[in-house]
């Protein structure tokens, strides 16, 4: 990194930090609970990045690490435990979740990998609905205690904003540094070709499982912060198909684009909003129109930005190799053999 | 009692087997898991009990025919509409694409049909058949009836015919099967079609067992799912088979065990069969391909 470098990306931390400073004056109390609503899908979506973009290995439970992290606070926090050690032990219980499901699926790839990991769901969604006496039930746990610390209490839309908006900056910086280090690397290695990976030396087990472990900690943190902001509970907001959600966050930001991913996720929370008048056809509507992006740019909103980079590159030098040959998830189908 | 559930676990099985049976047909062709096969299910009985029984009060079997045939149309144009753009993406996309499908298809119901679950008593109403000291419904002999049928039906149509030939070519090789001169876009079309036939008649059949709402896909195409990977991913006879054991799993499960945490049971089986015998009862070991 040259001084210029650190010196834009001070400038830019200054401005944004004053942003931040500006955001709950600026917006009402509405748009302020809508930002909060996307700051923890960011977190929830960046997190599933690291499986599914990083690391290339498709996860169907980030709403099921979602609810673990949600669960685990709301039920130690409701009996009395200090919040602290409640919501500590609601990400730990998440990432703990995430060894325990990422050690046996190490053996799964693919197609098998996205079912197994979408029965994990169904049976954190069944567990959560049939263990009444812990969980609520269908209707969920209400009055959670507000996060937090000694005689402060987080309690209102901008506190809930600055707390939310330090942790997805944590995510969203551990993701760029992420990406960036020999380690993000060794995970794109596994994602492009998990034989040559294994063969060049990177261990291929340890980085899967942590990878599993980084994404089901997201989940658990964004499942901490969402109960502390809304106060109530409801198995339907961590049912398995509510992944599907953080998936187009991911796929359509871009795999593996962090910048996409976190743009994605403030859109997709952001267009119902805007969409009100559509009322109960909003999901129609997000249904086809998913359908037609993934037909016509299956790359995402990054593939689509790197796609007008390279063409512009290759109109200035035509022999330029830059933006050619990027890597895309996955090899292209084939029939089963056999 | 326990003819009685042996005989609606083997129903709900063979509803269970049929639809997991048209997303192995898919998988197979075109290496895509279909993640609306339940929502195919529920578009037919929409179909059936909302526009053809309830609407135009057409018999049974001519609704069972119109039913089957916009469910083959609706195939064809999945093929080519869905299938077709996103044949060379990569896996994830075509997850994505019919995830986004199914959403499509469950909130669509809800709008073209109304929020509120239809009711339908399908031909035979609450008739049973006695058994000895069973009583077996009427609507669960139909079911399994239709199954064998259909399974005679299709080993006729794979073995016998030149088209059930061509699609057995090309589940196994698309692109020896191109060279020998078969247009294996048409085929993998009629394979999608013959899919959202198999889940028309589970949709038609399934109508008056449970409420037709927009929801009753999700469940299905989850045990489905199940079915397939205990049968054998991949494996055609095998998801019939899985989708009976988990059929009688399921009725006596939640009978002698517990019917609030079948489901578990259910999944808890699918992850362990993934670990510890991802080929299924019945399929082989998978070479790892390069």
């Amino acid at each position: 990194m040259g001084t210029k470098r650190v010196r834009f990306v001070a400038i830019a931390l200054a401005i944004l930090s004053v942003a931040a400073m500006l955001i709950p004056n600026v917006l009402g109390v509405y748009y302020l609970h809508v930002v909060n609503v996307a700051l923890v899908n960011v977190i929830l979506a960046v997190g599933l990045n690291f499986i599914l973009g990083f690391g290339g290995q498709i996860s169907l439970a980030q709403a099921a690490f979602f609810g673990l992290g949600a669960y685990g606070y709301s039920i130690l926090a409701l009996r009395g435990v200090p919040l602290p050690v409640a919501a500590v032990a609601g990400v730990l219980l998440a990432g703990g979740a995430g060894l325990a499901l990422g050690w046996p699926a190490l053996k799964l790839k693919g197609h098998y990998l996205a079912l197994a990991t979408l029965g994990f769901g169904i049976i954190m969604q069944q567990l959560m609905i049939n263990l009444g006496g812990l969980t609520g039930g269908a209707n969920g746990l209400s009055a959670i205690p507000r996060f937090g610390l000694g005689p402060l209490t987080l309690d209102s839309e901008p506190h809930i904003f600055y707390l939310e908006l330090i942790f997805a900056a944590l995510v969203v910086a551990l993701s760029v540094l992420f990406d960036r280090s020999p380690l993000g690397m060794r995970a794109r290695a596994l994602r492009d070709d998990e034989t040559a990976a294994e063969v060049s030396g990177v261990n291929i087990r340890n980085i899967k499982v942590m990878l599993f472990v980084i994404s089901a900690t997201c989940g658990g943190l964004a499942g901490v912060l969402y109960s502390t902001m809304l106060g109530y509970i409801s198995p339907d907001v961590f049912a398995w198909s509510t992944t599907f959600n953080y998936l187009v966050m991911v796929v359509i930001g871009g795999l593996g684009s962090t910048g996409g991913v976190v743009t994605m996720a403030f859109l997709l929370t952001l267009i119902p909003e805007w969409l009100r008048f559509l009322k109960d056809s909003y999901m129609a509507v997000f249904g086809l129109v998913v359908i037609v992006m993934m037909a016509a740019a299956p790359g995402g909103l990054a593939g689509l930005a790197r796609a007008a980079t390279a063409h512009r590159t290759r109109q200035r030098f035509p022999l330029s190799r830059k933006g050619a040959g990027k890597f895309e998830l996955g090899k292209p189908r084939e029939g089963k053999v056999g | 009692m326990l003819i009685q559930l042996g005989f609606s676990g083997l129903a709900m099985g063979a509803i269970y087997g049929l639809v997991a049976l048209g997303f192995t047909l898919i998988w197979n062709a075109v290496g895509i898991v279909n993640f609306a096969q339940g929502e195919l299910v529920m578009l037919a009985a929409f179909v059936s009990v909302a526009s053809l029984s309830q609407a135009l009060h057409l018999p049974w079997a001519v609704n069972l025919v119109l039913t089957v045939v916009f469910m083959a149309v609706f195939g064809l144009f999945m093929a080519r509409g869905i299938y077709h753009p996103l044949r060379n993406a990569p896996q994830l996309g075509a997850i994505v694409a019919t995830l986004g499908l199914s959403i499509f298809l469950k909130n669509s119901a809800v709008l073209v049909w109304g929020p509120d679950p239809l009711i339908d008593s399908g031909p035979f109403g609450n008739a049973t058949v006695s058994l000895g000291p069973a009583k077996i419904y009427g609507q669960h002999v139909l079911i399994l009836v239709t199954m064998v049928v259909l399974m005679v039906l299709q080993v006729a149509m794979f073995r016998g015919t030149a088209i059930g030939k061509a699609m057995r070519a090309t589940a196994q090789d698309r692109e020896v099967a191109r060279l020998m001169g078969i247009n294996t876009d048409r085929v993998i079309a009629l394979i999608f079609a013959y899919a959202c036939m198999l889940a028309g008649v589970a949709g038609v059949l399934v109508a008056p067992v449970f409420y037709v709402s927009a929801d009753m896909g999700g469940m299905v195409a989850l045990k489905a799912f199940a079915s397939s990977i205990v049968g054998g991913f991949g494996h055609v006879p095998g998801a019939v088979i899985g989708g009976l054991i988990l059929g009688l799993m399921d009725a006596f499960g939640s009978y002698f065990l517990s019917s609030q945490y079948i489901d578990v049971i259910s999944f808890g089986l699918l992850i362990a069969f993934l670990i510890f015998r991802p080929q299924g009862l019945f399929g082989e070991p998978e070479m790892e391909r390069p």
